[in-house]
Protein backbone atom coordinates (compact mmCIF):
# COMPACT_ATOMS: atom_id res chain seq x y z
CA UNK A 1 0.00 0.00 0.00
CA UNK A 2 2.91 2.20 0.71
CA UNK A 3 4.66 1.62 -2.39
CA UNK A 4 1.75 2.01 -4.38
CA UNK A 5 1.30 5.56 -2.33
CA UNK A 6 4.64 6.59 -3.43
CA UNK A 7 4.20 5.59 -7.23
CA UNK A 8 1.07 7.56 -7.27
CA UNK A 9 2.87 10.75 -5.79
CA UNK A 10 5.55 10.62 -8.36
CA UNK A 11 4.00 9.86 -11.16
CA UNK A 12 1.36 13.29 -10.37
CA UNK A 13 4.64 15.53 -9.05
CA UNK A 14 6.11 14.20 -12.96
CA UNK A 15 2.99 15.90 -14.79
CA UNK A 16 2.31 18.61 -12.10
CA UNK A 17 5.98 19.55 -12.82
CA UNK A 18 5.08 18.75 -17.55
CA UNK A 19 1.79 20.73 -16.93
CA UNK A 20 3.76 23.60 -15.37
CA UNK A 21 6.18 23.84 -18.06
CA UNK A 22 3.59 23.56 -20.55
CA UNK A 23 1.13 26.55 -18.45
CA UNK A 24 4.59 28.33 -17.73
CA UNK A 25 4.99 28.62 -21.95
CA UNK A 26 1.92 30.75 -22.15
CA UNK A 27 1.62 32.38 -19.58
CA UNK A 28 5.19 34.30 -20.44
CA UNK A 29 5.62 37.46 -18.59
CA UNK A 30 7.18 39.90 -20.47
CA UNK A 31 10.59 39.55 -19.43
CA UNK A 32 10.82 35.93 -19.87
CA UNK A 33 9.66 36.00 -23.16
CA UNK A 34 12.28 38.55 -24.42
CA UNK A 35 15.10 36.39 -23.15
CA UNK A 36 13.45 33.00 -24.97
CA UNK A 37 13.08 35.81 -28.74
CA UNK A 38 17.11 36.49 -27.53
CA UNK A 39 18.50 33.44 -26.86
CA UNK A 40 17.02 31.55 -29.70
CA UNK A 41 18.72 34.72 -31.98
CA UNK A 42 21.78 33.99 -30.74
CA UNK A 43 21.59 30.31 -30.96
CA UNK A 44 20.44 30.20 -34.46
CA UNK A 45 23.32 33.26 -35.19
CA UNK A 46 25.72 30.96 -34.14
CA UNK A 47 24.53 27.80 -35.95
CA UNK A 48 23.72 29.74 -38.71
CA UNK A 49 27.88 31.30 -38.75
CA UNK A 50 29.02 27.46 -38.65
CA UNK A 51 27.11 27.00 -41.47
CA UNK A 52 28.11 29.88 -43.45
CA UNK A 53 31.99 29.35 -42.91
CA UNK A 54 31.24 25.37 -43.08
CA UNK A 55 29.93 26.32 -46.72
CA UNK A 56 33.00 28.86 -47.18
CA UNK A 57 35.93 26.02 -46.39
CA UNK A 58 33.99 23.85 -48.90
CA UNK A 59 34.12 26.51 -51.60
CA UNK A 60 37.58 27.72 -50.90
CA UNK A 61 38.48 24.03 -51.38
CA UNK A 62 39.62 24.34 -54.94
CA UNK A 63 41.36 27.61 -54.21
CA UNK A 64 43.51 25.66 -51.35
CA UNK A 65 43.97 22.48 -53.82
CA UNK A 66 45.84 25.39 -56.33
CA UNK A 67 47.91 27.19 -53.60
CA UNK A 68 49.50 23.12 -52.01
CA UNK A 69 49.51 22.02 -55.46
CA UNK A 70 51.93 25.35 -56.04
CA UNK A 71 53.99 24.80 -52.55
CA UNK A 72 54.22 21.15 -53.22
CA UNK A 73 55.83 21.95 -57.09
CA UNK A 74 57.58 24.70 -55.57
CA UNK A 75 59.45 22.32 -52.88
CA UNK A 76 59.93 19.50 -55.50
CA UNK A 77 61.90 22.15 -57.94
CA UNK A 78 63.67 23.45 -54.73
CA UNK A 79 64.91 19.62 -54.52
CA UNK A 80 63.54 19.38 -51.08
CA UNK A 81 62.13 15.67 -52.26
CA UNK A 82 61.79 13.64 -55.24
CA UNK A 83 59.05 12.62 -57.77
CA UNK A 84 57.73 9.94 -55.68
CA UNK A 85 57.54 11.98 -52.33
CA UNK A 86 55.44 14.69 -54.92
CA UNK A 87 53.22 12.05 -55.90
CA UNK A 88 52.52 11.02 -52.88
CA UNK A 89 51.29 14.60 -51.71
CA UNK A 90 49.51 15.33 -54.08
CA UNK A 91 47.19 12.52 -53.17
CA UNK A 92 47.48 13.77 -49.85
CA UNK A 93 46.49 17.46 -51.09
CA UNK A 94 43.21 15.96 -53.06
CA UNK A 95 42.40 14.23 -50.20
CA UNK A 96 42.53 17.05 -48.26
CA UNK A 97 39.94 19.15 -50.77
CA UNK A 98 37.71 16.78 -50.88
CA UNK A 99 36.98 15.98 -46.80
CA UNK A 100 37.38 20.09 -47.21
CA UNK A 101 33.95 19.47 -49.66
CA UNK A 102 32.51 16.76 -47.70
CA UNK A 103 32.61 18.16 -43.75
CA UNK A 104 29.49 20.30 -45.48
CA UNK A 105 27.35 17.98 -45.48
CA UNK A 106 28.08 16.36 -41.81
CA UNK A 107 28.46 20.44 -40.11
CA UNK A 108 25.62 21.63 -42.02
CA UNK A 109 23.18 19.59 -41.23
CA UNK A 110 24.17 19.47 -37.73
CA UNK A 111 23.22 23.63 -37.91
CA UNK A 112 20.36 22.89 -39.43
CA UNK A 113 19.32 21.30 -36.68
CA UNK A 114 20.81 24.06 -34.20
CA UNK A 115 19.09 26.94 -36.34
CA UNK A 116 15.91 25.09 -36.00
CA UNK A 117 16.03 24.72 -32.21
CA UNK A 118 17.03 28.58 -31.91
CA UNK A 119 13.63 29.49 -33.92
CA UNK A 120 11.66 27.26 -31.92
CA UNK A 121 12.45 29.16 -29.11
CA UNK A 122 11.82 32.49 -31.16
CA UNK A 123 8.95 31.09 -31.58
CA UNK A 124 7.79 30.46 -28.28
CA UNK A 125 9.14 34.10 -26.92
CA UNK A 126 6.55 35.36 -29.40
CA UNK A 127 3.68 33.60 -28.40
CA UNK A 128 4.62 34.13 -24.79
CA UNK A 129 4.20 37.97 -26.41
CA UNK A 130 1.03 37.09 -27.65
CA UNK A 131 -0.50 35.58 -24.68
CA UNK A 132 0.38 38.21 -22.36
CA UNK A 133 -2.62 40.03 -21.26
CA UNK A 134 -1.17 42.79 -19.95
CA UNK A 135 0.12 43.92 -23.79
CA UNK A 136 -2.52 45.93 -26.13
CA UNK A 137 -3.83 43.91 -28.79
CA UNK A 138 -2.02 45.00 -31.64
CA UNK A 139 1.21 44.11 -30.11
CA UNK A 140 0.12 40.74 -29.47
CA UNK A 141 -1.72 40.31 -32.86
CA UNK A 142 2.18 41.57 -34.49
CA UNK A 143 3.70 38.98 -32.18
CA UNK A 144 1.26 36.26 -33.22
CA UNK A 145 1.80 36.70 -36.82
CA UNK A 146 5.77 36.85 -36.43
CA UNK A 147 5.65 33.33 -34.55
CA UNK A 148 3.37 32.22 -37.47
CA UNK A 149 6.20 33.16 -39.78
CA UNK A 150 8.89 32.10 -37.93
CA UNK A 151 7.22 28.43 -37.18
CA UNK A 152 6.58 28.24 -41.12
CA UNK A 153 10.25 29.08 -41.72
CA UNK A 154 11.24 26.06 -39.30
CA UNK A 155 8.49 23.82 -41.05
CA UNK A 156 9.47 24.55 -44.62
CA UNK A 157 13.21 24.07 -43.47
CA UNK A 158 12.40 21.09 -41.93
CA UNK A 159 10.40 19.40 -44.21
CA UNK A 160 11.60 20.79 -47.90
CA UNK A 161 15.25 21.32 -46.80
CA UNK A 162 15.83 25.17 -48.00
CA UNK A 163 13.58 28.31 -49.05
CA UNK A 164 14.11 29.94 -52.44
CA UNK A 165 12.90 33.64 -52.88
CA UNK A 166 12.76 34.54 -56.70
CA UNK A 167 12.67 38.12 -57.16
CA UNK A 168 12.11 39.39 -61.09
CA UNK B 1 31.25 44.87 -21.60
CA UNK B 2 32.80 44.62 -18.07
CA UNK B 3 30.97 41.49 -17.11
CA UNK B 4 31.75 39.88 -20.53
CA UNK B 5 35.50 40.82 -19.81
CA UNK B 6 35.47 39.36 -16.45
CA UNK B 7 33.77 36.51 -17.39
CA UNK B 8 36.28 35.42 -20.62
CA UNK B 9 38.82 36.01 -18.08
CA UNK B 10 36.96 34.09 -15.24
CA UNK B 11 37.18 31.38 -17.66
CA UNK B 12 40.09 31.91 -20.17
CA UNK B 13 42.22 32.98 -17.08
CA UNK B 14 42.21 29.97 -14.43
CA UNK B 15 45.49 27.63 -14.20
CA UNK B 16 44.02 24.38 -16.57
CA UNK B 17 43.01 26.24 -19.08
CA UNK B 18 46.78 28.15 -19.27
CA UNK B 19 48.15 24.84 -19.04
CA UNK B 20 46.33 23.84 -21.92
CA UNK B 21 47.17 26.25 -23.90
CA UNK B 22 50.87 26.49 -23.39
CA UNK B 23 50.77 22.72 -23.73
CA UNK B 24 48.54 22.95 -27.39
CA UNK B 25 51.37 25.64 -28.30
CA UNK B 26 54.14 23.23 -27.53
CA UNK B 27 52.54 20.09 -29.80
CA UNK B 28 52.14 23.30 -32.57
CA UNK B 29 55.73 23.90 -32.28
CA UNK B 30 57.49 20.78 -31.98
CA UNK B 31 55.06 19.15 -34.62
CA UNK B 32 56.61 20.85 -37.53
CA UNK B 33 60.39 20.47 -36.32
CA UNK B 34 59.84 16.87 -35.41
CA UNK B 35 58.45 16.24 -38.97
CA UNK B 36 61.24 18.50 -40.63
CA UNK B 37 64.14 16.43 -38.35
CA UNK B 38 62.35 12.83 -39.11
CA UNK B 39 61.61 13.21 -42.48
CA UNK B 40 64.63 11.56 -43.92
CA UNK B 41 66.44 9.50 -41.23
CA UNK B 42 70.15 9.05 -42.34
CA UNK B 43 71.61 5.86 -42.99
CA UNK B 44 74.88 6.38 -44.53
CA UNK B 45 77.05 9.40 -45.39
CA UNK B 46 79.99 8.71 -47.24
CA UNK B 47 82.45 11.42 -48.35
CA UNK B 48 85.59 10.74 -51.08
CA UNK B 49 84.74 6.88 -50.89
CA UNK B 50 87.39 5.26 -53.34
CA UNK B 51 86.46 2.88 -55.41
CA UNK B 52 88.33 0.13 -56.81
CA UNK B 53 89.20 -0.54 -60.18
CA UNK B 54 88.67 -4.23 -60.59
CA UNK B 55 85.14 -3.82 -59.15
CA UNK B 56 83.46 -4.48 -62.36
CA UNK B 57 84.37 -7.68 -62.94
CA UNK B 58 84.56 -8.73 -59.15
CA UNK B 59 81.37 -7.66 -56.79
CA UNK B 60 83.20 -7.98 -53.65
CA UNK B 61 86.09 -5.32 -54.58
CA UNK B 62 82.57 -3.36 -55.34
CA UNK B 63 81.59 -0.82 -52.42
CA UNK B 64 78.53 -2.39 -51.07
CA UNK B 65 75.76 -0.88 -48.57
CA UNK B 66 72.85 -3.38 -47.27
CA UNK B 67 69.83 -1.85 -46.21
CA UNK B 68 65.88 -2.61 -45.34
CA UNK B 69 62.90 -0.77 -46.70
CA UNK B 70 59.12 -1.53 -44.82
CA UNK B 71 56.00 -1.13 -47.03
CA UNK B 72 55.46 2.14 -48.41
CA UNK B 73 58.32 3.47 -47.32
CA UNK B 74 60.88 5.45 -49.94
CA UNK B 75 64.60 5.27 -49.45
CA UNK B 76 66.61 8.30 -50.64
CA UNK B 77 70.04 8.21 -52.20
CA UNK B 78 71.87 11.03 -53.19
CA UNK B 79 75.10 9.91 -55.64
CA UNK B 80 77.69 11.95 -56.58
CA UNK B 81 81.12 11.40 -58.22
CA UNK B 82 84.03 13.02 -58.45
CA UNK B 83 85.18 12.42 -62.16
CA UNK B 84 88.69 11.87 -62.30
CA UNK B 85 88.47 10.03 -66.01
CA UNK B 86 86.69 6.67 -64.20
CA UNK B 87 82.54 6.23 -64.85
CA UNK B 88 81.32 5.48 -61.73
CA UNK B 89 78.09 3.04 -61.29
CA UNK B 90 75.23 3.06 -58.82
CA UNK B 91 73.00 -0.16 -58.91
CA UNK B 92 70.50 -1.41 -56.32
CA UNK B 93 70.07 -5.57 -55.74
CA UNK B 94 68.45 -8.02 -53.59
CA UNK B 95 70.02 -8.86 -50.26
CA UNK B 96 69.73 -12.71 -51.85
CA UNK B 97 71.56 -11.76 -55.66
CA UNK B 98 73.77 -9.99 -54.13
CA UNK B 99 74.84 -12.88 -51.75
CA UNK B 100 75.00 -14.91 -54.59
CA UNK B 101 76.98 -12.75 -56.26
CA UNK B 102 79.55 -12.67 -53.44
CA UNK B 103 79.98 -16.41 -53.15
CA UNK B 104 80.64 -16.67 -57.49
CA UNK B 105 82.73 -13.77 -57.46
CA UNK B 106 79.95 -12.44 -60.22
CA UNK B 107 80.81 -9.11 -61.72
CA UNK B 108 78.14 -6.70 -61.05
CA UNK B 109 76.67 -6.14 -64.27
CA UNK B 110 75.20 -9.79 -64.20
CA UNK B 111 73.42 -9.35 -60.80
CA UNK B 112 69.89 -8.64 -61.90
CA UNK B 113 69.41 -5.19 -61.26
CA UNK B 114 66.31 -3.08 -59.56
CA UNK B 115 65.07 -0.17 -60.91
CA UNK B 116 64.72 3.30 -58.91
CA UNK B 117 63.39 6.69 -59.65
CA UNK B 118 65.75 9.38 -60.22
CA UNK B 119 63.99 13.02 -60.21
CA UNK B 120 65.88 16.23 -62.02
CA UNK B 121 64.30 19.21 -60.69
CA UNK B 122 64.03 21.18 -63.92
CA UNK B 123 61.61 24.47 -63.80
CA UNK B 124 61.76 24.65 -67.28
CA UNK B 125 59.19 21.43 -67.46
CA UNK B 126 56.28 19.93 -64.71
CA UNK B 127 57.59 17.84 -62.27
CA UNK B 128 55.87 15.10 -63.90
CA UNK B 129 58.59 15.02 -66.95
CA UNK B 130 61.41 15.96 -64.83
CA UNK B 131 62.15 12.68 -63.61
CA UNK B 132 62.85 8.86 -65.39
CA UNK B 133 62.92 5.11 -64.27
CA UNK B 134 66.81 3.65 -64.15
CA UNK B 135 68.28 0.43 -62.95
CA UNK B 136 71.24 2.24 -62.65
CA UNK B 137 73.13 5.38 -63.20
CA UNK B 138 76.55 6.37 -64.24
CA UNK B 139 78.31 9.36 -63.21
CA UNK B 140 80.66 10.09 -66.25
CA UNK B 141 81.27 13.76 -65.21
CA UNK B 142 80.70 15.32 -61.67
CA UNK B 143 77.23 14.55 -61.87
CA UNK B 144 74.88 14.08 -58.65
CA UNK B 145 71.51 11.90 -59.16
CA UNK B 146 68.76 11.83 -56.62
CA UNK B 147 67.12 8.59 -56.40
CA UNK B 148 64.03 7.25 -54.58
CA UNK B 149 64.04 3.66 -54.42
CA UNK B 150 60.60 1.29 -52.60
CA UNK B 151 61.94 -1.96 -53.91
CA UNK B 152 61.29 -2.12 -57.46
CA UNK B 153 59.66 -0.60 -61.19
CA UNK B 154 59.35 -0.24 -64.17
CA UNK B 155 59.60 1.63 -67.94
CA UNK B 156 56.51 -0.43 -69.49
CA UNK B 157 53.51 1.32 -69.74
CA UNK B 158 53.59 4.26 -67.22
CA UNK B 159 57.09 5.28 -65.43
CA UNK B 160 56.67 4.04 -62.13
CA UNK B 161 57.92 2.43 -59.41
CA UNK B 162 56.48 0.79 -55.96
CA UNK B 163 56.71 -0.68 -52.87
CA UNK B 164 58.05 -4.16 -52.56
CA UNK B 165 59.15 -4.51 -48.16
CA UNK B 166 62.44 -6.13 -48.09
CA UNK B 167 66.97 -5.97 -47.67
CA UNK B 168 68.62 -4.83 -50.50
CA UNK B 169 71.95 -3.91 -51.38
CA UNK B 170 73.73 -0.59 -52.97
CA UNK B 171 76.38 -1.57 -55.03
CA UNK B 172 78.93 0.95 -56.43
CA UNK B 173 81.45 0.05 -58.54
CA UNK B 174 83.92 1.24 -61.80
CA UNK B 175 81.96 0.44 -64.79
CA UNK B 176 84.90 0.59 -67.04
CA UNK B 177 88.71 0.59 -67.39
CA UNK B 178 91.25 -0.53 -64.37
CA UNK B 179 91.09 2.77 -62.52
CA UNK B 180 89.96 3.72 -59.42
CA UNK B 181 87.27 6.10 -58.59
CA UNK B 182 85.99 8.37 -55.43
CA UNK B 183 82.14 9.29 -55.19
CA UNK B 184 80.22 10.89 -52.29
CA UNK B 185 77.06 9.21 -51.17
CA UNK B 186 74.35 9.67 -48.83
CA UNK B 187 71.39 7.18 -47.92
CA UNK B 188 68.29 8.18 -45.96
CA UNK B 189 65.47 6.55 -45.21
CA UNK B 190 61.97 7.80 -45.11
CA UNK B 191 61.19 8.59 -41.62
CA UNK B 192 57.95 8.95 -39.72
CA UNK B 193 58.46 13.10 -39.75
CA UNK B 194 55.04 13.52 -41.82
CA UNK B 195 53.26 11.32 -39.27
CA UNK B 196 54.50 12.43 -36.21
CA UNK B 197 54.21 16.10 -37.51
CA UNK B 198 49.89 15.94 -38.15
CA UNK B 199 49.48 13.75 -34.58
CA UNK B 200 50.93 16.88 -32.81
CA UNK B 201 48.66 19.06 -34.47
CA UNK B 202 45.82 16.98 -34.53
CA UNK B 203 46.67 16.76 -30.98
CA UNK B 204 46.98 20.16 -29.98
CA UNK B 205 43.53 21.26 -32.00
CA UNK B 206 42.15 19.28 -30.33
CA UNK B 207 43.31 20.89 -27.01
CA UNK B 208 42.46 23.45 -28.11
CA UNK B 209 39.05 22.52 -28.88
CA UNK B 210 38.23 20.78 -26.18
CA UNK B 211 39.05 24.22 -24.35
CA UNK B 212 36.81 26.09 -26.46
CA UNK B 213 33.98 23.51 -26.30
CA UNK B 214 34.39 23.81 -22.01
CA UNK B 215 34.11 27.26 -22.16
CA UNK B 216 30.92 27.45 -24.70
CA UNK B 217 29.45 24.76 -22.72
CA UNK B 218 29.69 26.87 -19.44
CA UNK B 219 28.78 30.11 -21.51
CA UNK B 220 25.61 27.97 -22.83
CA UNK B 221 24.70 26.64 -19.55
CA UNK B 222 24.93 30.10 -17.78
CA UNK B 223 23.11 31.78 -20.51
CA UNK B 224 20.45 29.43 -20.76
CA UNK B 225 19.52 29.43 -16.98
CA UNK B 226 16.03 31.34 -17.14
Amino acid sequence: MGMEDTSIKKSDLSKSKKDNFYDGLLKMDKERATKFIVKGLIIAIIFGTIMLISASIAAGSGDFSNLATEYNEQMYWNGAYGYQTFLQKSHEINFVRLWMIYQQFIVVNISRLGVNIGLVIITLGFIGFATNDNLDSRTRLAALIIAGVVLSIVMFTSFFTQINVTLN
Amino acid sequence: MTNIGGTLKELFGGKKSKITVIIAIIFFVLGPILGFTLAKIPMQVVTGKVVEGGSLSNVTLAYAFPFNVQYEQSCIIEFTARYNGTPIRLIIVGQGAYNTGVENGLSPDNIAWRNFMVSTFSRAVTPGSSYSIESSVVCTGDDTFYIEFMGDGTITGTDRIWSEPGSYVIIVYVSAGTDAGVFDLKVYLEGPGEIINNIFIIIGLCLILSLLGVVAAILIKRFLEV
